[in-house]
């Protein structure tokens, strides 16, 4: 589980979130969108929902393009429990909460080096 | 004539001498920049191998060059072997690389030629060929034992491959030393095989490379070696091993060929199997000159010599 | 046993120390214990003593003229693992205001990170020589986990920018997080050695 969580606050450009996916290294920042109700933006968002679509990364917010529902899963979930989800869900990430709260993330890469990992350990 | 005799004993002892101070590089040199054996340590492998190949082997050459290339006799022998050591220790101090088969076969012939006793031409025809096919074949075993290593050591790991090409390099020094006594010393004693007991000469002959290639050690793991080394341990090998087999072919056709003019040919074909041109092609020049040179000027002196002599 | 039985053997124990010395700074760094570095430099001079053995080993004849470049270089990638393990440490230890270790997954995961790679390079080191598939195996995991290591220290340094922090602590603090993610870029070249070496037979 990657624990590097980059929570952005909605009012964001997508200048601006492009600048801390690439500054932090990271795949995908959260967005609070209100109390409890949190999307994500992923490269994948950022080239579909704005790039592609010739709009300026600077006129757009975070919000506008952020996806929702944020697919979460409970801390202790099994890896296959997990893939499971990724497949009926098609996506490539899904975040872990412990209670209400959201610790981490899960990337299909992750899952991939996990288990190369677990290989050679 | 005992005089004669003790000169050409002399002149023998030197030509041993030298081989062992030149051509142990070419058995054990790789061995020994290996470290796999020491200088020390190699001495007494050396001397048992060439006293073992000198025995059991060296007939076959001793018969071609002292029998059917020339009809020796004491003086033609004694003038032959003094005008090659001349020629090879002045070679060895000059550090220019002479094969002891050309410049004894050489001047063999000559001083025959010159005192008018039955040469066979046929017989140095053959032994010329043998010269030029040398190089070639040897060229030819090392490429198949470079495949045949390749296709065997793929079934071992790093270290397995390792401790194989190590044991490898053993037994073809092994081959490369018994060659030495059956091939080059058979070659220097060839010329006083008639006159003297092959098995005390045999002996004092390999006593006598064991003391070059003792007294002068330093030289062992150095010129052709450097060539060798510089390739990869396959190829190497492959090269060495090749030109081991192709010299112990031609011992048992009982014709004299330089061990060092096979390595060449050996490195030169695995070098452009691999796409490696490992032997310059100025130096390939300097050895073709050579190699053409030695004999002829050992001829040339040979037939002068021996009609200075004929002339007392 | 053999030359180069010795020469793999003691390469081994030396990972074995380089991953005793990232266990040690993880534990010190996340415990803010700096008499823990002690025994990292302790660990690193066993090394060089090693190093200097399996150096000597090399040079009286162990493996064939060609292969011991490479060899030697392997063992000096090694050392060099705790070499700057050791330096990472050296510079925390003079870290005053460790202010930056407050909540920093990034850190945290940067040590987890270093003792994976040792404990990946130390566990399968004989078997690389055996099976060379598994070398490249473990090479691109080595060379992922190195990415996310370069990665975090990239986001440490930018987190690190907004800090205010007095001149030399902000220089150590610096230097050591470049020496922490340099631990993984070591073992990515040991790594790369390593197949130099196994490939060249």
């Amino acid at each position: 589980m990657n624990r590097r969580l980059e929570v952005v606050d909605p009012e964001l450009t997508v200048l601006e979130v492009i600048e801390k996916i690439v500054n932090k290294r990271i795949r995908s920042v959260i967005v609070r969108l209100k109390e409890r109700d949190y999307g994500v933006i992923t490269v994948r968002d950022i080239v579909y929902k704005c790039l592609v679509k010739g709009i300026d990364p600077e006129d757009l917010k975070a919000y506008e393009i952020a996806s929702k529902p944020l697919v979460t899963v409970e801390k202790g979930t099994t890896v296959e429990e997990i893939l499971a989800i990724m497949e009926k869900s098609k996506i490539g990430n899904v975040f872990v909460r412990e209670g209400d709260k959201i610790v981490g993330s899960i990337t299909l890469m992750d899952i991939m080096t996990g288990y190369l990992i677990g290989r050679l350990l | 004539m005992i005089e004669i005799e003790l000169i050409s004993l002399v002149a023998f002892l030197l030509i041993a001498f030298s081989i062992g101070s030149n051509d142990t590089s070419n058995a054990f040199g790789i061995c020994i920049g290996c470290r796999i054996i020491s200088v020390r340590k190699s001495i007494i492998p050396l001397f048992a191998l060439v006293l073992i190949g000198a025995l059991f082997q060296g007939d076959r050459v001793v018969k071609t060059v002292g029998y059917e290339l020339v009809a020796t006799s004491v003086q033609i022998s004694a003038v032959a072997l003094i005008i090659s050591a001349v020629i090879i220790v002045i070679a060895n101090i000059r550090g220019l690389p002479v094969s002891t088969h050309q410049v004894i076969v050489g001047s063999l012939f000559g001083s025959g030629v010159a005192f008018g006793t039955s040469v066979s031409v046929e017989t140095l025809s053959k032994i010329v060929l043998s010269w030029l096919l040398s190089p070639f074949i040897s060229g030819f075993l090392a490429i198949l034992v470079f495949l045949s290593i390749e296709k065997f050591l793929r079934h071992y790991n790093f270290l397995q491959v390792e401790k194989i090409l190590k044991s490898l390099l053993l037994c073809s020094a092994v081959v490369i030393a018994y060659n030495m006594g059956a091939n080059e010393l058979a070659t220097a004693i060839a010329p006083i095989a008639r006159s003297r007991d092959y098995h005390s000469i045999a002996f004092l002959g390999a006593i006598s490379v064991s003391i070059g290639a003792f007294t002068l050690s330093r030289r062992i793991a150095e010129t052709l070696c450097k060539g060798i080394t510089t390739l990869d341990p396959k190829s190497g090998l492959s090269a060495h091993f090749g030109a081991g087999l192709a010299v112990y072919l031609f011992t048992i056709l009982g014709m004299p060929v330089s061990a060092t003019y096979s390595l060449v040919g050996g490195i030169t074909a695995v070098g452009l199997l691999k796409g490696v041109r490992t032997v310059k092609f100025r130096v390939l020049k300097r050895i073709a000159l050579n190699w053409a040179f030695a004999p002829i000027l050992a001829f040339i002196l040979s037939s002068i010599a021996s009609k200075i002599y004929l002339w007392i | 046993m053999r030359a180069e039985e010795r020469v793999i053997d003691n390469i081994g124990k030396m990972l074995i120390l380089s991953l005793s010395a990232c266990e040690l700074l993880r534990k010190a760094v996340l415990e803010k214990n700096k008499i823990l570095l002690e025994e990292i430099s302790r660990i690193e001079r066993d090394g060089d003593d090693l190093r200097r053995s399996t150096a000597r080993q090399i040079y009286r004849g162990a493996f064939l003229p060609y292969l011991r470049t490479n060899i030697l270089r392997l063992v000096e990638d090694v050392d060099d693992i705790l070499n700057t393990t050791d330096k990472a440490g050296k510079y925390f230890r003079k870290i005053e205001d460790l202010g930056f270790l407050e909540n920093s997954i990034e850190i945290e995961r940067i040590l987890d990170l270093n003792v994976m790679l040792c404990k990946i390079l130390s566990k399968n080191f004989i078997e690389f020589f055996k099976v060379p598939e598994k070398l490249s195996e473990a090479m691109i995991v080595v060379r992922m986990l190195e990415k996310e290591a370069d990665n975090l220290k990239h986001s440490i340094l930018e987190n690190l920018k907004k800090k205010d922090l007095e001149f030399w602590d902000g220089i150590f603090t610096f230097n050591f997080i470049e020496a922490l993610e340099e631990i993984s870029d070591v073992v990515e070249d040991t790594m790369d050695t390593l197949q130099v070496v196994v490939l060249s037979l």
